[in-house]
């Protein structure tokens, strides 16, 4: 029997509202917007950080879900215009420090043990669903390096690396990447999902990322993850803060495309697509997506190389969102990019040296691409090893330097 | 720099060929950014515009959006007069040149030069898209009076000046420009800007004359507060981080020329109501490049209000109380470029320590690393610029550094103090700045050099030393000239004991590189 019963799925949708001083209005103000389309629409709508979050209820069919996005975000939009602001929907902002994101509720769960179990065996999958989504390439004193500083910086704390857990053995957590979160309603929630920007693609990541792991959740069995294939999940969180749709993935000891994983997810969910009311043919711009290997980011980076300015960077993409199609056309006119190279050994040992610089404290390391205590003490003895690094134990702990080679 | 924030009017929009448009932009400017301060008198009601190729035009907007213009577009709106030179020095003849890039009108007003007691009138001509005028200064000086001197321009409600200084003598000034006033402080070695207008007052430039290096240069496509990728503050954190001076504006309370030193000083009002108020006096020495500082908070006793009295709750003494932190915070470029780049210097326990953040938006605070040795040093070897701080070192100030968009920043802070009406707080700091520093167990040290109007170059070093050990000497080597000098020493109130060497290399010259070695402690890197 499947862990999901009745099948359904949603989003918390937290989207950015400026005014025309180009201030973000705050969490109180966004109470009121909150409250009347609460009322309006009966849905959970609520607020975060300098957000709406438009939670958009219980659904269980695709179309269901397309309409509700589309009547909730034209209401929306119209009610803030009234007091002349506007919706920006990304995954960050250029100047402000908040992560925003489209959490993914898949339900309905009742079984919390199952559920871990599935988180488990979901590890490995958050990174794609982080790949897709991938929207913030410029963050409050971030500047396209990575296409999710929001994946990379663990929003704050929000979306968290997962540790493996057993349910005999765990308490509850939350943050996490992808994990049950039945206390408050029952259901599987994704957190790692950068903020949409399109609403077709946000309608198409849901119900993908929901009926995938409908059809995970008919195999609830125990479920545990091998050292190798925690250390290839954090590998590929990595990649895909990175790269987005351009990573290449460590997947059961070979090399793979993030777009031909998501390909092979599709055909996988085909079935669980069907019970939601969908089909691949619906999917059409995930589908140009992986043949572009173009995700939101990509959009933002472009315009970043003509607004190096963040201030003037967030007041050009916050126009060109508005009207939530801007990304669907810029994948369908854009050429393809190339795929990035998984990270070998090499790279991964370069990574981490390039988070030294002089006195670094040890710890950075463990943020730099999230490994396991044991394995970034293993990385910093190779490094120390083969004298790139200097290592001197102080009072505040291990301090690293980096030995320049003339 | 900053940049206008408007309202669009209208987007006349053309398709050009490859898929990307021209866009003419019509706006109404509403606020000044990154503050949304408000926009200068002779911006008021105006409508201005810009031009823009985008592949979208929907990233424009349209009329009645708000648009944020790039720190280029905004420029000649927001300093449309602009003064060339802004300083000159050892003359005062020679010509300056005055552009009106932009103005609200097909004619431009009138210009009105002020300078030695007279009023004269220039005439702005067309030239392309600005007016000019050149101003002749034998029309305004004989060539006997003395400097320094001021030549102010007004236009409308516009204004810009070029300030006149001698040489070396030292000395100070007022400076204008449509962006508002500075005040100016210049001797042999250095030449610094403070702005007064907020954060309590700050060094916005510090130019090392010698090599005409300015240390808080800072990069102009970016749209920033002042102070915020450059320059030196002051900060005064109530609680848990409510930095009182970051909005304060000072006022002039005096400069003056004694005993050898230049001296400005600033007063301002933190919290009226509460009594709580700042001066702070910026003190350069003539024979040293060296900048003392000295900040004070003042919490005077609260202005008595009879209603307010009446209506007052019992209180106790720890109500009055506030918890201040003293920090100050100074931010230059970082080296860009591979191999290190900038780092902070410092002695933690007896050893140096380097610290060097390298991942975007790292920050360093360490509680327990406290600078005991009264000195910690910025270095940027790829550009060979370096800044030494100096403290109290018994107070020792705690280190904390970060790096955020390509600017590194140093911001000691002192621990939490008690202060309530009748015990204020404050420090004294100095800053020296040179091409090469050095940095031991011992000790640290900055210098830097200028040309002397003898022919050779003129050296000096400034050190901060735990003793003498090293040697009471300063070695300085340019090209295949060296001297070997001895250090002398000089008690500063508030920065206990320095020692220093200045001497003159007959042979030395600017272009090639300065190597010194002084109490025994070696240069970490030579221009």
């Amino acid at each position: 029997m499947n862990a999901f019963s009745p099948r359904t799925f949603s989003t918390d949708w937290e989207i950015m509202v400026i005014d025309r001083l180009e201030r973000c209005a705050d969490t109180e103000k966004l109470l009121a917007f909150a409250g009347a389309l609460r009322s309006e629409f009966d849905l959970p709508i609520q607020v975060d950080w300098n957000t709406l979050e438009l939670a958009l209820g219980i659904n269980s069919q695709f179309d269901q879900f397309v309409q509700r996005v589309r009547s909730v975000t034209d209401r929306a939009a119209q009610l803030v215009r009234e007091l002349g602001l506007e919706l920006y929907p990304a995954g960050s902002h250029p100047v402000e420090p908040m992560y925003n994101s489209s959490h993914i509720h898949i339900g309905t769960l009742h079984d919390e043990g199952k559920g871990i179990y599935l988180e488990s065996r979901l590890m490995r999958y958050a990174p794609v669903f982080g790949a897709i989504a991938a929207n913030s390439p410029f963050a409050h004193g971030f500047a396209g390096q990575y296409k999710s500083y929001r994946i990379r910086d663990n929003a704050h704390g929000c979306t968290r690396p997962q540790s493996a857990r057993d349910p005999r053995l765990s308490q509850f957590t939350w943050g996490g990447d992808a994990s049950p979160k039945v206390y408050s309603a029952p259901t599987l929630e994704v957190r790692i999902t950068d903020c949409a920007s399109s609403r077709r693609l946000l309608a198409e990541l849901v119900v993908f990322t929901a009926a995938f792991v409908h059809w995970l959740g008919e195999n609830t069995s125990e479920y545990r993850l091998s050292e190798t294939e925690y250390v290839d999940c954090m590998t590929n969180r990595w990649s895909a803060a990175k790269y987005g749709m351009q990573a290449t993935f460590l997947w059961n000891g070979t090399e793979r495309p993030v777009v031909e994983i998501i390909d092979e997810m599709l055909d996988q969910s085909a079935a669980s697509l069907a019970a939601l009311g969908a089909d691949r043919k619906d999917l059409a711009l995930l589908q140009a997506m992986i043949e572009k290997r173009r995700c939101q980011a990509d959009l933002v980076l472009d315009l970043g190389k003509r607004y190096p300015d963040p201030y003037c960077l967030a007041s050009v993409h916050s126009k060109l969102v508005r009207d939530w199609d801007a990304f669907d056309n810029y994948v369908v006119s854009s050429a393809p990019l190339d795929p990035a190279p998984a990270p070998d050994r090499e790279r991964i040992l370069n990574e981490h040296l390039s988070v030294v610089g002089e006195g670094t404290h040890f710890y950075n390391l463990r943020n730099a691409m999230y490994y396991p205590p044991t394995l970034v003490d293993e990385l910093i003895e190779t490094l120390a090893g083969d004298q790139l690094v200097h290592v001197e134990n102080t009072c505040r702990g291990m301090l690293l330097s980096r030995v320049e080679k003339s | 720099m900053n940049a206008i924030l408007g309202c669009i009017e209208s987007v006349d929009c053309r398709a050009l060929e490859g898929g990307t448009y021209r866009t003419e932009i019509k706006l109404k400017p509403r606020c000044v950014m990154p503050e949304r301060k408000q926009i200068p008198e002779w911006l008021k009601g105006q409508v201005i515009s810009i031009t823009r190729v985008v592949p979208d035009p929907r990233e424009i907007g349209a009329p009645g959006d708000s648009i944020v213009l790039t720190p280029s577009e905004s420029s000649k709106y927001l300093l449309p007069l602009v003064v060339t030179p802004p300083l000159l020095r050892a003359t005062l003849r020679g010509q300056i040149l005055v552009s009106l890039r932009w103005w609200k009108d097909k004619k431009p007003p009138e210009l009105e030069v002020r300078a030695n007691g007279r009023v004269r009138r220039a005439k702005l001509s067309k030239k392309g898209h600005e007016h000019e005028a050149v101003v002749n200064l034998e029309d305004l000086f004989s060539g006997s009076e003395s400097l320094p001197a001021e030549v102010l321009f007004e236009c409308d409600k516009l204004r810009a000046s070029c300030t006149l200084f001698a040489e070396d003598a030292p000395a100070f000034r007022r400076a204008v420009s449509a962006g508002g006033e500075s005040w100016v402080v210049t001797n042999r070695w250095i030449e610094f800007r403070v702005i007064a207008d907020t954060n309590g007052a700050g060094i916005a430039s510090l130019v090392e004359r010698g090599r005409n290096v300015d240390h808080f240069s800072h990069p102009e496509d970016l749209i920033q507060g002042r102070f915020g990728l450059s320059g030196h503050i002051d900060q005064l954190l109530f609680g848990w981080g409510d930095d009182k001076l970051a909005e304060t504006s000072m006022s002039s309370s005096g400069a003056r020329r004694e005993g050898g030193t230049t001296r400005l000083s600033f007063a301002g009002t933190l919290d009226k109501g509460k009594g709580l108020r700042t001066t702070v006096s910026y003190t350069a020495l003539d024979t040293l490049p060296l900048i003392t500082i000295q900040r004070e908070l003042l919490f005077c006793d609260e202005e008595k209000d009879d209603k307010k009295e009446a209506e007052k709750k019992p209180s106790e003494p720890v109500d009055g109380m506030a918890a201040v932190s003293m920090q100050f915070r100074a931010a230059w470029r970082a080296d860009g470029g591979p191999g290190p780049g900038s780092r902070v210097l410092a002695v933690e326990n007896g050893r140096l320590r380097s610290i060097r953040c390298v991942r975007e938006n790292e920050s360093v605070r360490y509680n327990t690393f406290r600078l005991f040795d009264g000195w910690v040093i910025a270095e940027h070897p790829h550009r060979c610029e370096c800044m030494m701080y100096l403290f109290d070192g018994s107070q020792g100030p705690q280190i904390a550094t970060s790096l955020n968009r390509n600017t590194i920043t140093l911001e000691p802070s002192w621990m939490h103090v008690p202060v309530y009406p009748g015990k204020g707080c404050g420090y004294v700091i100095g800053l020296v700045a040179g091409e090469v520093c050095g940095a031991a167990d011992t000790g640290a040290w900055v210098a830097c050099r200028v040309p002397d109007n003898r022919g050779g170059v003129v050296c000096c070093a400034v050190a901060k030393l735990r003793d003498l050990e090293g040697g009471s000497y300063a070695e300085f080597e340019i090209g295949g000239s060296a001297v070997t000098a001895p250090l002398q020493r000089l008690s500063i109130p508030g920065l206990g004991d320095l020692a220093y060497s200045a001497v003159w290399l007959p042979e030395g010259d600017m272009r090639q590189p300065l190597r010194a070695i002084v109490s025994g402690i070696p240069g970490r890197c030579g221009s």
